[in-house]
């Protein structure tokens, strides 16, 4: 059976408010049309500017649509009455650490969401416990946030989120500002949660991100030019290229070698396959 | 002469108090004048504690920086002279731009080299000519612009001032690739037209690898490599065991070469594909 969609998009349209009254405003995006399966793991490429922080907002109804329909979990967004429930299905982790950290203790600081959503505080206890384990920060619990490193900050804002138990989590550049460390220790923060059957959208300038998602969706615009799984969607180096983005270096090194006569396959995405396309047809195996 | 000397330069953070802790212990290194250094290392290895010592906005609690031959910690004529000798371009510095206009921004700098007016305009058509910043963005105000024009109008600031070293702390973090290659490519370009030296603070070994002449490593307070791009980079084990990580491409020429294939070292695609293709012919 096919899973339901989590997330729809149907014909949406949206514009920021113009700065000055009598320009119009500029659709950031136009019919859009966007479905994601329950549990999917999806990464959003893009350069800046082509909307695709504005459609991560959109998901969990910090903006809503001007026209056109988007559900979440089958609730609308535009329903004010409901806005609630929209914010417990799906939680948002942004680009900064520090500005999403709003307690002095790591354990106040992930029982702040589900003490908004009304949990029972011995409910809440098990809860941060278990999602400060989750993401191996259980032993920081008593520390200040902002002593911790950045990678430690934004794993305790998904553990926040895990804590509130959505069925989905959007991220917005959650490793832009992490050193290499930092960003390993969020990515596996993010294959656990993608592991533990939670929805899983990240918007990613990285590309060694990217392609440890099941589908990638590429932005340009206001609209979906390419998606697909990684493969499929690197394959298209040129196109990737012209959009301002960036191809995995194993891609680009096989597209590259290919180019120059080389027979190596068109859908190289890391180094293992990369380096035995290339022995392969330099026969060296 | 090196530009840049440090001499067992030693920084404690919360000196006397019980949360203590040393920055940098006992670190020494040269510069040599023209290079472009890339210096990596994880966060709190004290990669930014160095750099803010080069311009004396940090002072150490043991140790000498020498600028040119000067002694900025302790001659106070070398310290003033070393604000505008080093430009220093933090983290994020587009959170940094404050003027009603870009040309003012650009312009803080330069004034307060007490600089006739003439000299400042002129620095600042240059300064944003540099970074790719189209003129008629000057007479906007800096919070009109794009990200990636914001990050450039503050790069250009520090730039206007026409330091013989300049530094930039992760001047690519967060923006999009053409973002970052528009910023590696004004770098590399500023330092090949002035001849200055440039210092690059990142955590990307690939832009690092792509237009350094040198890499610095730090790790936990200290020094632990410094040397050309293939010096280092061919310590791919070392760099793993202290958090850093090499290209994708150099784990593919390992694998290459563990099954025997005899090639040079590489660490960027262009060079990949140069030494590949070699192979490719001598077969």
């Amino acid at each position: 059976m096919e899973k339901k969609n989590i997330i729809q998009f149907d014909n949406v349209s949206f514009a920021y408010e113009a700065a000055e009254e009598e320009a119009q405003p500029e659709k950031v995006v136009d019919g859009f049309n966007l479905k994601i399966p329950e549990g999917q793991f999806v990464a959003v490429l893009g350069h800046n500017g082509c909307g695709k922080s504005t459609v991560a907002k959109l998901i969990n109804g910090i903006l809503v649509p001007v026209s056109g329909k988007i559900t979440v979990d089958g609730i609308d967004t535009s329903d004010d009455s409901r806005i609630t429930d929209v914010r417990r299905t799906v939680g948002m982790v942004f680009q900064n650490p520090d500005n999403q950290i709003v307690a002095t203790i790591v354990e106040d600081d992930v029982a702040f969401g589900p003490e908004n959503l009304g949990v029972e505080p011995k409910e809440i206890r098990r809860r941060v416990d278990e999602a400060l384990k989750a993401v191996g920060m259980y032993e920081f619990r008593d520390r200040e946030p902002h002593k911790l490193s950045g990678g430690q900050k934004q794993r305790i804002a998904i553990a926040g989120i895990i804590a509130m138990q959505t069925k989905c989590i959007v991220m917005d550049e959650p490793t832009a500002m992490l050193d290499p460390k930092g960003r390993q220790e969020v990515m596996d923060t993010i294959d656990m949660l993608h592991k533990r059957g939670i929805t899983v959208i990240l918007i990613t300038h990285y590309m060694d991100e990217a392609v440890r998602a099941e589908r990638i969706i590429v932005m340009d615009s206001g609209e979906i030019v390419s998606d697909g799984t990684p493969k499929e969607v690197f394959k298209n180096v040129e196109k990737i290229k012209a959009l301002g983005l960036d191809v995995p270096q194993a891609t680009e090194l096989a597209y590259r070698l290919r180019k120059k006569g080389m027979n190596l396959p068109d859908d190289i995405l890391d180094e293992q396959e990369c380096a035995e396309a290339i022995l392969k047809a330099l026969e060296v195996k | 002469m090196p530009i840049i000397s440090v001499e067992h330069l030693t920084h404690l953070y919360n000196k006397g108090t019980p949360s203590q802790n040393t920055a940098i212990e006992d670190i020494s290194v040269e510069i040599e004048k023209g290079e472009l250094v890339g210096i990596i290392g994880h966060t709190g290895s004290g990669k930014s504690t160095l750099v803010q010592h080069l311009n004396g906005l940090l002072k150490p609690d043991s140790g000498k920086v020498l600028i040119d031959g000067k002694d900025i910690v302790n001659d106070k004529k070398a310290a003033r002279e070393a604000c505008f000798k080093v430009g220093l371009c933090f983290q994020y510095p587009e959170y940094q731009l404050f003027e009603e206009t870009v040309e003012k921004d650009i312009a803080f700098g330069p004034k307060n080299m007490k600089l006739p007016e003439d000299e400042i305009k002129k620095r600042v058509v240059r300064a944003a000519a540099f970074v790719g910043l189209k003129p008629e963005l000057l007479e906007k105000s800096p919070f009109d612009l794009s990200g990636g024009e914001k990050r450039r109008a503050a790069i250009a600031g520090v730039i206007a001032m026409e330091p013989q070293v300049l530094i930039l702390d992760e001047p690519t973090a967060g923006l999009d690739p053409s973002g970052r290659d528009k910023i590696l490519g004004m770098i590399k370009n500023y330092r090949e037209q002035t001849g200055s030296t440039v210092l690059l603070v990142s955590h990307s070994m690939e832009d690092i690898a792509k237009i350094a002449t040198k890499v610095l490593v730090m790790n936990c307070g200290k020094i632990e490599m410094y040397g050309s791009v293939d010096e280092v980079y061919s310590q791919s084990g070392r760099l793993r065991e202290i958090g850093l990580n090499v290209p994708q491409v150099s784990k593919i020429f390992d694998i290459l070469r563990q099954n025997g294939l005899k090639l040079d070292n590489a660490y960027t695609v262009d060079r990949a594909v140069e030494l590949i293709t070699k192979a490719a012919a001598n077969k």
